[in-house]
Formats: C-alpha cells, structure tokens, sequence
C-alpha cells in the first residue's frame, strides 16, 4: 500500500522557507535604504562630515559587495582604492571629489533594490504556498464531505 | 526533524563566515625587475642591485600593514641567487604596494644572477649594457611574508581623530 504523504508540511515549508528569508533579506535592504543610505546622504552634504560618510560607506552592503567583477564594480574600486589612499595619509575629499563618493553610494542603493525586490518575490513564493495550501484544504474537505455522503 | 535542520544551519552558517572572513594573502610579486648600476664603495667596486616588484592587496576591506617579507630569486636549478628582504608600512585593500629595495652585492656574489640574467659584466662596466631586466615569474618566490591585518574602517576611523 502506498505510504500517505503529508502534505501539510511540505505545504509549511514552502510558506515559513521562503517568509524567513524574506524577512532577513527585506530587513538588511530596508535598514540600508532608510537607516544607512540617508544617514550618508546628510553626512555627504557638509564638507564637515564626508569623511564620516564615506567611512560609513566603507562597509559594503549585503548585495552590493565591492569585490565583484562586473564593469560597474571595476569603477566603485578604483573610488575606494583613491579614497583609502587619501584618507589613511590625513588627506581630505574635495567637493569636486564627491562624485566619486556617489559612485560608491550608487552601488549601495543598487544592493538595496536588489535585496527589496529579492524580498519581494520570496514573498510571492510564500504567498503562493499558503494560497495552494488553502486550496488543497478546501479540496479535501469537500472530498471528506463526498467520502460522508 | 528539527535538531538536525539545526546541525546543518549551524554548519552552513559557520562554513558562510569561514569563507567569507578569508583573508587572501598575496602569493607571488607582480612584475618583479632589476636594475643593475656600479657603485664604488671605497677602493671597492660593488653591484648595487636595485629590486622592484608590486604586492597585489586583493582584499575587499582588509589593509596589510607593518608588512615584514622576503624574496627569494632563483635560477632554473632551483639555486638561490639573490635574497631581498624587504618591508613595507602599508598595502590598502585593492592596492599594489610597491616593493622597492637596493641590495649591494661584490663581483663573486652577483655572478650567478648575472648567468640568470644574461648580463655581462664588462658591457655593464663599459655602459653598453643598462642592466635593466624583467624576472620569469618561476625565477621568483615569496618565502616569507609577516604582516598585521587591519580592518580598512577601524584603521580610516583611527586616521580621522
């Protein structure tokens, strides 16, 4: 006789797989967009504090790592490369620098929508599983009401 | 079924920073050269051995510094012919930092790098020959390399106050 699978969880780890990993990705993306990303922003603005905010920069976001080799990535290097370089010998980041700076901050935000978009379909897929398990719930009840009958 | 889910999240994760926190040490000198001058040195007549080559940092946050190392140049047979010891403050990440270091030799010491180099020494005394040369990369090695790791923030963060 074939063995019963259940159904309920595989059905539970098709929803709580993906929400988790929803919840980490969306969480780290959503904290560097409004906490991280506009932090640096103000701090870019004065040329009191684009030292700081560019430091703040330094650490790469979750998506938007500084050691791939793709043709934006060569560029976001060579920033930090000269702004390493000039920070570690006292030097300071002139106005007409910034833009530089921008390149790195671009790169950010770019991890950012990745993770916020990535979130997004790790939800649908959630979304999906707990719409499928509703269904195949409802199915079996009216097979069970039949089965009554 | 949960306990060993747990096991093996544990070991993903743990496998994850152990990947991910791996410092990548440089393994060979890029683009090593020699140039070779005559010095007197008192009565003396010396090979000054002027050595350069880069030390590639491929590191995405972590800077070398205090790096304390030794080159080791040696010919087909595997023999060394020349030993540079060098130091260096500073590779930040995704830098080359630049080794440059003159080691002084007597006519007895430099002849077997000048058999590795082809250079012959009455053209170099006559000034026909510059003495500038480019190693094979299998001619050089790397045989000590000591260097204190500093994350790139924390070292920045201590330049700003």
């Amino acid at each position: 006789m074939m063995k019963n699978v259940n159904d309920t969880k595989i059905y539970l780890t098709v929803i709580i797989a993906p929400l988790v990993l929803a919840s980490f990705v969306g969480g780290v993306s959503l904290y560097s967009k409004f906490a991280v990303e506009a932090k640096v922003k103000t701090l870019l603005a004065s040329p009191a504090t684009v030292r700081e905010g560019y430091l703040l920069l330094r650490e790469p976001q979750l998506f938007g790592g500084y050691k791939n080799w793709d043709s934006d990535g060569m560029a976001v290097k060579n920033s930090l490369r000269y702004f390493d370089n000039k920070l570690f010998n006292g030097g300071d980041i002139a106005a007409d620098e910034k833009v530089y700076i921008e390149l790195v901050l671009k790169r950010r935000e770019s991890g950012s929508e990745l993770g916020i978009k990535s979130a997004f379909f790790l939800l649908l897929v959630s979304l999906t599983g707990f719409v499928a398990y509703l269904v195949e719930k409802a199915k079996n009840k009216n097979d069970n009401l039949q089965g009554d009958i | 079924m949960i306990k060993p889910l747990t096991k093996e999240l544990i070991l993903s994760f743990a496998l994850l920073i152990a990947f991910t926190s791996c410092v990548k040490k440089p393994e060979s000198p890029v683009s090593p050269s020699v140039k070779i001058d005559i010095e007197k040195k008192g009565e003396d007549k010396i090979f000054a051995v002027n050595f350069t080559c880069g030390l590639k940092n491929e590191n995405d946050s972590t800077a070398f510094i205090n790096v304390d190392g030794i080159i080791e140049i040696k010919n087909n047979s595997g023999a060394v012919v020349l030993t540079i010891p060098f130091k260096t403050a500073a590779i930040l990440p995704f830098e080359t930092g630049v080794v440059q270091q003159k080691v002084e030799l007597s006519p007895d010491q430099a002849a077997p790098l000048f058999d590795l180099l082809s250079v012959k020494k009455e053209q170099l005394e006559s000034g026909e020959e510059q003495g500038n040369r480019i190693f094979e990369e299998q001619n050089v090695a790397i045989t000590k390399l000591d260097m204190d790791r500093k994350d790139i923030i924390e070292l920045l963060r201590g330049k700003l106050k």
